[in-house]
């Protein structure tokens, strides 16, 4: 006879959910099976939720982009154009499924899984609200790193496969731009590892919840990672890869209906994926008064998702040795001193007091 | 922002300027739903005008308007009434052939015709696109009631 886990109702929505789950359950099957269905039901769970949020980004970037432009955007589709993105996902799918002639079969089909189950792995350990995450890694911080650098391969992968010059060109732009801007991202985030001593998502959360937010102490470490973002994610002003005045769409160029829809659908939760881990790292994450957590968390992201449309509603695409002498010469220094002077403020603080 | 030599000050200036038209009201006009007013002088479809006070046509039939109509736009056709006074028994004006080129207006010694402000004149069915009588009546005259000049 296994011993059943007591566990009372917190109150919490989604956490509340795992207790009913465990308490139905509990007493049926062993404690393997119920891991397993409670995994099954947060990746459903993530997936639908993640699928309707990146039709939300879509359209809010669409119409924050058409405001700035002195436009209204799309708002025929349903109220204020709210069915938009999902007019455009319904004719995506039933659009004929084309693959190039010469393309490379194998490749040109696998890089479209590759592009997006990194970007749904990302998601396993961000922490929507106090316990609500699939995984809590003790290593969260680097699982995170590691997955995200995953995207280049299927981008290298779409742009061989597809035989064509456009593709490959962007797709080269794209490996070296990302490897690049790989760099000060992980250096950039050394800093929030110094000051809190852990890698865990939950220990960081913790520690904002107990001082301060963590932009307050890394203001600089925020922009290396913003900027470095912005660049691993091919958004504008560094959006060179697909380049839509250049290169036509980069690696996706040959890619149609189903699958662009997939690689969109990467793009977009590659996006909210960056934004999510700025506010875990630097905002405090769920952290905020009056309303769930859940509500401030997902607040905090659209915030800063704007944040990221902004920008590309402001600023031109940089030119190529730009984009590299930014990388080198301008994230990495200031990354690495930022570690430096970390270093020395916290060595100051221990001394002090 | 002299402390960082006024690095980055250029993108918030940008910044600024693409919130500022954030909020700013847009160009856009939503077409079937508002419409740009219309010149007093555009062309829209040729119709003929009814006197608002007797509710009768000013056309004598005189048949100018169809010999000015470069396109043979203009069907008309007149008896002899009471009193040796000419009738018009029919008048039409195939739209699908018009070009809206005003000749028939300018050649009117009467005013009895005029370019309107109709501009969606799409119908499903190609007999609606021959404008008769029945269709301008009761309908408000653009230069309105009278105007000799």
């Amino acid at each position: 006879m296994i011993p059943i886990p007591q566990i009372a109702l917190d109150g919490q929505p989604f956490t509340g959910l795992r207790d009913i789950i465990v308490m139905i359950l509990g007493p049926v099957v062993p404690g393997w099976v119920i891991g397993i269905v409670l995994t099954l039901v947060g990746l459903t769970f993530l997936i639908g939720f993640m699928t309707v949020v990146v039709m939300s980004l879509v359209l809010m970037e669409r119409r924050v982009i058409a405001f700035m432009q002195d436009r209204l955007g799309p708002n025929r589709v349903g109220p204020e154009g709210l069915f938009q993105t999902v007019a455009d996902v319904v004719k995506l799918l039933s659009k004929e499924d084309i693959i190039p002639r010469n393309a490379d079969r194998p490749t040109f089909l696998l890089a479209v899984p590759a592009a997006v189950i990194p970007s749904l792995l990302i998601y396993a350990v961000i922490e929507w609200a106090p316990g609500m995450s699939l995984a809590d890694l003790n290593i969260g911080f680097l699982y995170i790193l590691a997955i995200s650098s995953l995207t280049t391969i299927s981008v290298v992968m779409a742009g061989w496969g597809s035989n064509n010059k456009y593709a490959l060109l962007g797709a080269m732009r794209a490996a070296a731009q990302m490897i690049s801007y790989e760099i000060p991202i992980v250096m950039s985030l050394v800093g929030v590892a110094m000051i809190v001593g852990s890698l865990k998502i939950t220990d960081i959360i913790g520690w904002q919840i107990d001082a301060v937010w963590l932009i307050l102490l890394q203001p600089v470490g925020f922009l290396v990672f913003f900027i470095s973002s912005l660049a691993e994610l091919n958004r504008t002003p560094f959006d060179l890869m697909e380049a839509d005045s250049e290169i036509v769409a980069g690696y996706h160029i040959e890619y149609s209906g189903m699958r662009f829809a997939l690689f969109f659908l990467a793009e977009y939760l590659n996006a909210f994926a960056a934004v999510a881990i700025a506010v875990t790292i630097f905002f405090g994450g769920w952290q905020g008064p009056f309303f769930p957590p859940y509500v401030w968390f997902v607040l905090k992201c659209y915030a800063l998702f704007f944040v990221l449309v902004w920008l590309r509603g402001t600023l031109p695409r940089v030119r190529v040795d730009q984009l590299m002498g930014l990388a080198w010469k301008g994230m990495v220094p200031l990354a690495l001193a930022n570690i430096l002077i970390t270093g020395i403020g916290m060595w100051v603080w221990n001394e002090v007091f | 922002m002299a402390l960082l030599g006024g690095f980055g000050q250029g993108i918030a200036i940008g910044m600024k300027t693409t919130l500022d038209h954030f909020f700013k009201p847009k160009v856009t006009i939503q077409y079937p739903e508002e419409k740009i007013p219309l010149s007093p002088r555009f062309r829209g479809a040729p119709s003929w005008v009814f006197d608002n006070t007797t509710g009768r046509s000013r056309c004598v039939g005189c048949g100018l308007c169809v010999q000015a109509c470069p396109k043979g736009v203009i069907e008309m056709r007149t008896t002899n009434g009471p009193g040796g006074v000419r009738m018009v028994d029919y008048y039409a004006i195939h739209i699908t052939r018009c070009l809206f080129c005003a000749l028939c207006v300018e050649a009117c010694p009467f005013r009895a015709i005029e370019m309107s402000h109709e501009f969606e004149l799409s119908q499903f069915e190609r007999t609606d696109l021959v404008y008769t009588r029945e269709d301008w009546l009761g309908r408000e005259s653009v230069t309105g009631p009278g105007s000799k000049t």
